[in-house]
């Protein structure tokens, strides 16, 4: 799992890649930290090479979706694959997030 | 579709009329060829009796005209002293000769020469009747041309000079030249010496005449023949038959011919059946008096012609009479037979449409029995074969592999056909709905039994084998409801095998008593052993003098077969059973059901309540996926569901504690695989956490239950239970 943040126009976006699984998602939280605390801006998360999701990933997604609504900020979730998408919807994620 | 019903009716009867004038006209013929034969034999055997009767009847009419004039000439010849003496008498006793008998014509005493030399050398005095007149002529026959001895031919009387009466041959006489016959008389001197010849001649028509009238109304003809063969007279012709039969056969040239006139010229009595010159039967008697014949002929189209009128008469009413027959029982067939092949046509249709229910049925009854085949990575090989009697039948076998358990079971219900299939599919769907809950078979029995005993108004039973064998441990837990034992084969370590029954546990029928209780049995089965069961179909099959084929054929029939497949085991049982039932009907469904146990089918990852070791897992889920050939598009779903409820146990299992067990097997599952999770922590079942409500507004949305929600949605199906000290969750992909 590799976690990279590039800043381009103004939006942080963090790229993920690889298994975003339980054991996983710990280090993971800890990378994406420059999102939460860009959460009044415009993030945006890159799930391009996004193989794997577990729920302890979408927990991640989902508070960085809470912190971004709570400062009234922008969260984008760019190139999902389908097996990735699949989870969102079946989840109800794909209605709160701005896919 | 009615006039052509009407139609094939009408054609049936009037075949079967057919039929019917066909066998009578047979019966008829043959009757009338015998009864012709024997009326053809009664009836020549009568004809021959009565023409014998006519023809003595004829000889002795005649024999009493020659004797009326032979006695007058005779008692005439009395007085031939007189005569000898008294040359003037003659012609006193020639009047009274000739008065005493009508048929006589003329008479007359031929002296020798000499004899009166007072009325010359010849004399010969002579009466005869004047043709209507009752005077009588006399006259010396010299001077109508007599001569003596022989010289003349009007007279044969040298026989009678030689001192014997003889009647003479026809002659026409030269006096009234009619056609007569003379009986000679010699006339005996006091010496004994002939001196005259005594003559009585008769005109032959007046033979002709006394025949005529004694003549049968028959067709017949009587010929009264000489004996140097010349026709004295018939009663046929009015004009005499001038002729010889001797001289006649000559001409003819034909041998039976030839014999009838031997025969004739002989004086014999006889019958000849002739065909010259037609057919005709020709009865022959002498008369011995005058040594002439009597032949009676009658033609054989004579015999013949009554009845042959008869029968042709009785031919005509025959074919009047089968064409009668043949409308009235075309009539009749067609009325009679009308309503019956109406009613079986309904039936037959009825049967057509049971029929193909029935053919439905069986056809759904097979779809329920199981198909699926195990390729060996379950780790049990198995197969199953069903043949029932009927169209459907109260034979069961079932097989499935749950949760890394062979749930397996055969049944037979009592009786068979419809009723029995009808239960037998209630007995298989019930056991299948079982299953789900129960995994001990003493149970699914305690439960199908209180079910079918419930308002089982047919009384129905069936005997039944459940077993469950754990594919993990080997172990088989089963129960025999009262079915035939099975068999199980061993496998020995040096390679061979051992088959034996599996002894009763006691236990009874299903759905006779809803109280029963079912045991629940135990034995362990090694890799390479081979379980046998089947129903009575097979050991109680029968050859044609009802032979069993029976328990210890079929025993080392799988001792034989035991390094052979599940598939093969079968077969060749069924060869066997078929070999020893060959040419018998099949009384009884037959089924199978075999298993072979090998054990390979389980696959364990120990893990410890350490949640960075979720990488470990998905790799080791994946390779579980290619082993049991998954679509790759469903790993993603499988590997996020078991790593989700893996980490829930990693996390909340063993509260506080650290390198706790966590233990993952893949087992086959119908096809495909199931993944257990058993931890020993506390006893915690997440199916019953409440699902998260996901239509919350985000704020609200909850960080916990995601990965319990994610498992049961993502799963065909999960079921926890806590066994032994262990939580165990299942989920089947």
């Amino acid at each position: 799992m590799d976690v990279t943040v590039n800043e381009t126009d103004g939006v942080l976006t963090a790229t993920l890649s690889g298994r975003l699984d339980t054991a996983a998602s710990a280090r993971c939280s800890e990378e994406l930290q420059p999102l939460f605390d860009h959460a009044g801006g415009a993030v945006a998360l890159d799930c391009r090479e996004l193989e794997f999701i577990s729920s302890s990933g979408l927990r991640i997604f989902l508070s960085l979706l809470k912190e971004v609504n709570a400062h009234k900020g922008s969260l984008k979730i760019l190139n999902m694959n389908e097996d990735v998408h699949n989870i969102f919807v079946l989840t109800g994620f794909a209605k709160r997030f701005n896919i | 579709m009615k006039p052509l019903f009407h139609k094939q009716i009408g054609n049936l009867s009037v075949k079967l009329s057919a039929l019917i004038v066909v066998l009578v006209f047979l019966v008829n013929t043959l009757s009338g060829f015998f009864l012709i034969r024997i009326a053809y034999k009664a009836i020549l055997e009568n004809t021959h009796t009565h023409s014998s009767e006519v023809l003595h009847s004829y000889i002795n009419s005649i024999d009493a005209f020659l004797d009326r004039i032979e006695s007058a000439t005779q008692s005439t010849a009395q007085y031939a002293d007189l005569i000898s003496n008294d040359p003037n008498s003659a012609y006193r006793l020639l009047e009274q000769l000739i008065q005493s008998c009508d048929y006589i014509h003329t008479v007359g005493i031929m002296f020798r020469e000499n004899y009166y030399p007072a009325f010359g050398a010849e004399y010969a005095p002579m009466l005869s009747r004047i043709p209507g007149s009752d005077e009588l002529q006399s006259a010396n026959s010299i001077d109508l041309g007599f001569h003596y001895l022989g010289v003349s031919d009007e007279v044969n009387w040298l026989e009678g000079v030689l001192g014997r009466s003889v009647w003479s041959d026809p002659y026409i006489s030269s006096q009234t030249s009619r056609f007569m016959s003379a009986y000679s008389v010699p006339l005996f001197d006091s010496d004994g010496q002939v001196f005259a010849v005594l003559c009585s001649q008769f005109e032959l028509n007046q033979l002709e005449t006394y025949i005529e009238g004694i003549k049968s109304k028959r067709l017949s003809t009587v010929y009264v023949i000489s004996h140097s063969g010349n026709y004295i007279c018939d009663n046929d012709t009015a004009e005499f038959l001038q002729g010889n039969i001797v001289n006649e056969a000559e001409k003819m040239d034909d041998s039976d011919v030839y014999e009838l006139v031997n025969d004739i010229m002989d004086g014999r009595e006889g019958m000849k059946s002739m065909v010259i010159p037609s057919h005709y039967f020709a009865y022959y008697a002498p008369i011995t008096k005058a040594d002439w014949s009597v032949v009676y002929a009658i033609p054989l189209n004579n015999v013949f012609d009554g009845p042959v009128t008869m029968a042709f008469r009785m031919v005509i009413l025959g074919i009047i009479a089968l064409i009668l027959i043949f409308v009235l029982s075309s009539f009749v067939i067609f009325r009679v037979i009308t309503p019956f092949t109406l009613n079986l046509q309904r039936v037959s249709e009825t049967n057509a449409s049971i029929e193909r229910d029935l053919s439905i049925a069986a056809m759904l009854q097979r779809s329920m029995l199981p198909t699926r085949t195990y390729s060996g990575i379950e780790g049990v090989d198995v197969a199953g074969f069903l043949r029932p009697a009927k169209m459907v039948g109260g034979d069961l076998y079932d097989y499935s592999i749950w949760r890394g358990k062979l749930y397996f079971a055969i049944g037979d219900v009592s009786g068979k056909g419809v009723t029995a299939a009808m239960f037998m599919t209630e007995v298989i769907t019930l056991m299948r709905s079982v299953y789900i809950s129960e995994s001990r078979p003493g149970h699914i029995l305690n439960k199908l039994n209180q079910q079918l005993s419930l308002n089982n108004v047919g009384n129905m039973f069936c005997t039944l084998f459940v077993g469950v064998l754990d594919l993990v441990t080997g172990n088989l837990s089963y129960c025999n409801g009262g079915h035939n034992y099975p068999v199980v084969c061993r496998k020995n370590d040096d390679g061979t095998f051992k088959a034996d029954f599996l002894p009763s546990t006691g236990d009874s029928a299903i759905g006779i008593f809803d109280d029963e209780t079912y045991s629940d049995n135990n034995i362990q089965l090694h890799p390479g052993d081979t379980f046998f069961l089947y129903t009575d179909g097979v050991t109680e099959s029968e050859d044609v003098n009802r032979r069993l084929f029976g328990d210890d054929a079929m025993l080392s029939t799988v001792q034989s077969l035991s390094s052979s497949s599940p598939q093969e085991i079968i077969d060749g049982m069924l060869k066997a059973v078929e070999t020893h039932s060959s040419g018998a009907e099949q009384s009884d469904d037959i089924t199978m059901l075999t298993f072979r146990y090998s054990g390979t089918g389980k696959e364990v990852l120990t893990l410890t309540n350490d949640v960075s070791r979720t990488g470990e897992l998905s790799d080791w889920v994946k390779g579980i996926c290619v082993k049991y050939d998954i679509p790759s598009a469903r790993w993603f779903n499988i590997q996020l569901a078991v790593e989700e409820a893996v980490v829930n146990v990693m996390n909340y299992a063993y509260p506080g504690q650290t390198g706790m067990p966590v233990i993952v097997t893949a087992l086959p599952d119908e096809g495909t695989v199931c993944f257990t999770i058993e931890d020993e922590g506390i006893r915690f079942n997440p199916l019953e956490t409440k699902e998260p409500d996901l239509d919350v507004p985000t704020e609200e949305c909850p960080d916990g239950g995601l990965g319990v929600f994610l498992y049961r949605d993502l799963m065909h199906d999960v079921h926890y239970e806590y066994t032994g000290g262990r939580n165990v969750l299942s989920l089947v992909v």
